[in-house]
């Protein structure tokens, strides 16, 4: 129930000037490290959460919202200034928003994902303050079977992410899976595929992967154009002169306009994927991306368009508010963010339950409000460090090549302090390189990784609670046979939409 | 078996982690008094930002007082927690390598048959803190372990969970006699979803994860550990029956310390001292009760029974669940 005497309590929290300073410097400090390819919104803000001891909870809540904000809007400024993510939430960002950065348009391309990332956080976050209960129930309802039948939806995008050659795209959609299987096996946790490598045992780790596939196999591939160039210390000094003296270009209003049908995209499919738990931003963005791409064939997605751009930032920004729902209806993390988040208001006082809304409406107000201000902080934040880095990426490749390769080595050293990441990220760096060679498309790849597991968990999950009846594990509920309805609809949509494809193609040829 | 609620176990913070200090006191001065003189190194086999994680940093800030010397955290993940463990293993057996960990491992080298290391190679130190396996149901289904117990009896119900909170119901009910299907999930988030969501009949969750849906969603009908809940436990959720009042030997899951297995006695054996005056550091309890973390000290002797014990009873609890 609304309680007016806790709002006005909970505007008077939030707008102190320490609060508000906690706020910009938790987004300023987010979107920096978020930019830091391994470190990813959690890590960052693991890593801050000493800092809460000393705070108050507006303060608490300011400074850790800020970075969890800033960093997920952080990953997307290297991802186009240098191919490199800076965290997986950020690869589908790569296609789109490198590709701008080659052309001169880095600046145009880091507006497009912080306008796109800041609309759609703020109309999630806006969705969570009034439904934030329904939402949660709508969460309750998707059990394994239905979570199976969203995957599947998800694998429906792959034809849209194959490119003009479907059977190369199955072929990477191959690889990502094989790769998936390495590891323990979710259910039973039997080492597969490991070949007697103890250091293969927890699987390959995303963030090597997503930087070896996206970052390194880029670099290797300008890397080997450079050579055969006569490059001159003088040449690269003039091109880091012109970088910074030359303007770049900007996003107009008419484009943001233009890319308004994207960032709904990506509020719809952010929100619903943010508020289930184990599914995460990484999910929502190459979701959103497929979606965008298959639905919107002439903003030619994939090529260097703000619209690629502005559907994966809005799919993985939609997530930050609908992640904390989980937490807020019934006191449960659905995410490694929320629990630490969870853990600082623990560290206040406030136990996250159920009942909070009754026994905290002034923190749970709090955490609105801040929801809603730290995006307008982060616009303001973006804009300075979007402008500094859209010139960083301008640099010229003698300079721009080693330091990316430097950055990546960095990159999948830090996210778990493991050697074997930087070796594991070099290989896929090597596999990504050829891949390009041959023309085959990453996305596929990266989608079969991150969601044939997450299939074979709820599917093998879905067979023990129906102690192996088949039918009732996959069609034991009216909103898996409607995913189910929605999976075979993409399937022929996608099919149809390929036949047309083709037949205009012949007919302008025979023109 | 031990029944360490009853005075083993030293409850929550404070005053009864202090004395469990000062009974050790006087043994203290005595051995390798000498040691340590340089910096420890405190491996973890976790990441950065995860409780295990939080733990050692907390007790870090307390170091200086405590042992004398500065810790260097080390976090060294992979292989199902083992590589850490691996590490340790490889460095001299000279005490300043210590290992914090979990389960974790311990479970991982219980599944793998032919794994190097075998989960006795550590020279246990003392336990801080422990979690219990707590099972939750809706009230309106089993609104106590009877009904459950019937229940599950005349068909097995499905439970979900974390594999070792699993374990420690799978214990329990071995021991009553009754099966159940076990869906194992990462989180205890995931689990608890999925049973709110009515996916599952029960949940096997931790105590702090307890407190938050219980009594409002959910019942707590049984606390399958040997360690007795918390006060504050207790007056949120009400009266929660314990393993052992129904008979059964609980099984509840360390953060345990160790160190090399070849490591001198006389250093372990004041590493273990050192650690006891720690969890009464004032600076290191208290951040620890603000972060709703809950000591459970168990010195060195006792704990090296009692972890010989758990990995015993880990192994079959894990065929149960197979």
């Amino acid at each position: 129930m609304f309680q007016p005497d806790a709002l006005i309590e909970a505007l008077s929290l939030v707008f102190t000037v320490q609060t508000l300073m906690w706020l910009v410097f938790g987004v300023a400090v987010g979107v920096g490290l978020g930019a830091i390819p391994g470190l990813t919104a959690s890590t960052s803000v693991a890593l801050m959460l000493p800092l809460t001891f000393a705070l108050d909870t507006a303060g608490a809540l300011g400074l850790l919202i800020g970075l969890y904000k800033g960093a997920v809007f952080g990953g997307s400024i290297s991802a186009i200034s240098f191919a490199t993510p800076g965290a997986p939430d950020s690869a589908a960002t790569v296609y789109d928003g490198y590709a701008l950065t080659r052309q001169g348009k880095g600046r145009k391309a880091i507006l497009a994902s912080l306008y796109s990332s800041t609309t759609a956080d703020t109309l999630s976050d806006i969705l969570v303050i009034f439904v934030a209960p329904a939402m949660a129930i709508i969460a309750l309802n998707f059990g394994p079977t239905e979570r199976f039948w969203l995957m599947v939806l998800a694998i429906t995008l792959l034809g849209a992410l194959s490119g003009k050659h479907l059977a190369k795209g199955m072929l990477s959609a191959a690889i990502g899976l094989y790769l998936g299987t390495i590891g323990q096996d979710p259910v039973g946790n039997v080492s597969r595929n490991t070949f007697g490598q103890s250091w293969l045992q927890d699987g390959i780790h995303l963030v090597p992967l997503v930087i070896g596939i996206f970052a390194m196999s880029r670099m290797l591939e300008q890397g080997l154009d450079l050579t055969r160039r006569s490059p001159g210390v003088q040449y690269a000094a003039e091109m880091v002169r012109g970088a910074f003296a030359k303007g770049t270009s900007t996003l107009s209003f008419r484009e943001y306009r233009s890319i308004l049908p994207q960032i709904g995209i990506g509020f719809g499919v952010g929100s619903i994927v943010g508020m289930l738990p184990g599914l995460g931003a990484t999910v929502a963005s190459f979701l959103t991306y497929g979606l965008a791409k298959r639905f919107f064939p002439s903003k030619r997605i994939g090529e260097g368009s703000i619209h690629g751009v502005a559907a994966a930032e809005a799919g993985n920004n939609a997530t930050v508010g609908p992640t904390l729902v989980p937490l807020l209806a019934f006191g449960i993390p659905g995410s490694a963010t929320a629990a630490l988040i969870g853990g600082a208001l623990i560290l206040q006082g406030v136990t996250p339950s159920p009942r909070m809304f009754e026994l905290y409406p002034e923190v749970v107000y709090s955490l609105f409000a801040i929801l809603i201000l730290g995006n307008v902080v982060n616009l303001g934040v973006g804009r300075f460090f979007g402008f500094f880095y859209a010139r960083l990426g301008q640099l010229p490749p003698q300079m721009l090549v080693p330091l990316i390769m430097l950055m990546a080595v960095i990159g999948a050293y830090a996210a778990r302090n493991d050697p074997y990441d930087v070796l594991m990220m070099l290989g896929l760096g090597c596999l990504g390189f050829c891949m390009r060679r041959f023309g085959v498309p990453e996305a596929p790849l990266v989608i079969t990784f991150l969601v044939a597991p997450l299939m074979e968990q709820n599917m093998r999950r879905a067979l023990l609670i129906n102690r192996g009846d088949w039918a009732d594990a996959l069609f034991g509920s009216p909103l898996a046979i409607g995913l189910f309805g929605l999976a075979v609809l993409m399937v022929v949509l996608s099919l149809k939409m390929n036949v047309g494809d083709r037949l205009a193609s012949v007919g302008r040829e025979s023109k | 078996m031990k029944t360490p609620h009853n005075g083993i176990f030293v409850g929550m913070l404070g005053a009864g982690a202090m004395a469990a200090v000062m009974a050790l006191g006087g043994t203290g001065a005595q051995a390798g008094e000498d040691f340590p003189t340089e910096s420890l190194a405190w491996v973890l086999p976790f990441g950065a930002g995860g409780g295990s994680d939080r733990w050692v940093r907390v007790m870090a800030t307390g170091a200086e007082d405590a042992f004398g010397v500065s810790w260097r955290v080390e976090n060294r993940p992979g292989a199902g927690a083992t590589a850490g463990w691996q590490h340790v293993l490889e460095q001299e057996a000279d005490g300043y390598t210590v290992f914090f960990a979990s389960p974790t491992p311990v479970l991982t080298l219980l599944q793998e048959a032919d794994h190097a290391i075998d989960p006795e190679d550590i020279e246990i130190v003392g336990f801080v803190s422990a979690f219990r396996s707590i099972l939750v149901t809706k009230e309106d289904r089993f609104p106590d372990w009877d009904s459950f117990l019937e229940a599950t009896q005349e068909e097995p119900l499905v439970l979900g969970g974390t594999i070792s909170l699993l374990m420690g119901v799978a214990n329990i009910l071995d021991q009553a006699g009754a099966e159940a299907i076990y869906v194992p999930y990462d989180s205890t988030g995931e689990a608890v979803t999925d049973f709110l969501g009515d996916h599952i009949d029960a949940a096997a969750v931790t105590g702090s994860t307890a407190m938050t849906i219980v009594p409002d969603e959910a019942v707590a009908i049984i606390n399958t550990s040997d360690i007795a809940l918390s006060e504050e436990a207790l007056e949120q959720m009400g009266e929660v029956p314990e393993a052992e009042q129904r008979g059964f030997e609980g099984m509840s899951f360390p953060r345990w310390v160790g160190v090399h297995p070849d490591t001198p006695q006389d250093r372990a054996d004041r590493l273990g001292e050192l650690l006891g005056d720690l969890m009464a550091h004032e600076g290191v309890t208290s951040t620890l009760e603000r972060m709703g973390e809950e000591i459970i000290y168990v010195p060195r002797d006792e704990a090296r029974e009692r972890y010989s014990d758990l990995v015993a009873r880990m192994r079959a609890s894990l065929e149960l669940l197979e």
